[in-house]
């Protein structure tokens, strides 16, 4: 396992998240992306964890330059001729990801394994556009990559058993805890963090608590919930929010619909904390 | 009951009927579930070990007061 080379496509929030976790393993990585600022910002995001790393004393500067070189970056697929496993982390977009995976079914050896990091499209929609089916899987990580354990391992109609097998190893080489789940909306934790996602803002339209009450009564101990919900949606962003539950009223009807105040807060680009205001008001941005 | 925790409550429980129809499905196994829950969303209180903790009657008893009172996403 300790000599895979490691290929990962788009160098944005995810993927400056799976380069740390690789080369922190000691995989080498190739890098992705359209643009170098792009790249640059990947490397970068990679670089603040380990820095982050070296100043609490758990790694020394030397060590820290060691794991920094073993990525590599191109705006082509210049390196993935000899890539054994690719991890996908461009934006949410089926089209995309479609075209993406053609591309690297071009540009990777007959062995590699193709990974996508979706949050919810369908694994199977996704592999659609190649000839290597058996060889795509869904391999979903949460963020922030390099703090939470658990990676969903999804089954797409024709992978193989070696392919999820072989990403669960690799998943567990990384320090993570894999999960195997079928092809289906929003896998598990999506889907589920939108049904409690949907109750509580129909508690609040209810009249039951404000949203920020709604958010401090999860955070005690009855419930255990490590964030507030609408507190959770801002970071993670409305926009990224609005496209998951998107997939799971398409997948499941009116029980898992777009909310209303979702739709609304995402037509008036209130994206959350990045966009200084979604549920709640952040200043600027 | 109080707002808040009926709230808490009504929120658990979404997540406990959403799973049940989840492993029902077969997309993942009920340990599964609980594991995931607990390793990428920080849940102290996944759905399964949440019914254990109240106990399975209990929880079957409020999925149809619920289900009754809130609608059928909450049909046990
Ligand atoms: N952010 C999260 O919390 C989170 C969590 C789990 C999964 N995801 C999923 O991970 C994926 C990436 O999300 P993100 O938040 O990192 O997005 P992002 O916008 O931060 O990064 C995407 C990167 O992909 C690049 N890109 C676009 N087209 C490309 C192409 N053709 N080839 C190579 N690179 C290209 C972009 O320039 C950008 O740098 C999405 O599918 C998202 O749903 C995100």
């Amino acid at each position: 396992m300790g000599d895979l080379r490691i290929g990962i496509v788009g160098a944005g929030t995810m993927g400056g998240e799976i380069a740390f976790i690789a080369t922190q393993a000691g995989f080498p990585v190739i890098m992705k992306d359209i643009e170098q600022r792009f790249l640059d910002a990947g490397i970068n995001k990679t670089k603040q964890i380990y820095e982050f790393k070296v100043k609490r004393r758990r790694m020394s500067p030397e060590e820290m330059d060691e794991k920094i070189r073993l990525i590599s970056t191109t705006l082509n697929y210049d390196g993935f001729a000899d890539a054994d496993f690719v991890i996908e982390a461009v934006p949410e977009n089926l089209e995309l990801k479609q075209k993406v995976f053609a591309e690297l079914e071009k540009a990777c050896p007959d062995r590699a394994i193709l990974a996508t990091n979706t949050s919810a499209l369908s694994i199977t929609k996704i592999a659609e556009k190649t000839t290597c089916r058996d060889r795509v899987v869904g391999m979903h990580f949460f963020n922030p990559v390099s703090m939470m354990r658990l990676v969903e391992v999804i089954r797409g109609a024709e992978t193989s058993d070696s392919t999820v097998d072989a990403t669960c190893a690799l998943a567990e080489a990384m320090g993570k805890s894999p999960v195997k789940c079928a092809d289906s909306a929003g896998f598990i934790v999506n889907r589920l963090l939108c049904a409690a996602m949907l109750e509580a803002i129909r508690c609040e339209s209810e009249g039951l608590l404000p949203r920020a009450e709604i958010d401090n009564a999860l955070v005690k101990p009855d419930a255990g919930l490590p964030i507030g919900l609408f507190k959770m949606a801002d970071q993670l962003g409305i926009d990224l929010l609005y496209k998951v539950m998107k997939i799971l009223e398409d997948a499941f009807g009116e029980r898992l619909a777009v909310p209303e105040i979702i739709k609304n807060l995402h037509d008036q680009g209130a994206l959350g904390v990045k966009s200084g205001k979604g549920f709640y008001e952040y200043g600027k941005p | 009951m109080e707002n808040r925790e009926l709230v808490v409550s009504r929120i658990l429980t979404a997540v406990v009927a959403e799973a049940r129809r989840l492993v029902a499905e077969g997309v993942a196994t009920a340990e599964d579930v609980d594991a995931a829950m607990t390793n990428g969303a920080l849940f102290k209180k996944p759905p399964f070990a949440y019914t254990r903790e109240i106990g399975e009657d209990e929880m079957n008893r409020r999925l149809s007061e619920y289900a009754e009172k809130y609608g059928p996403r909450f049909n046990p």
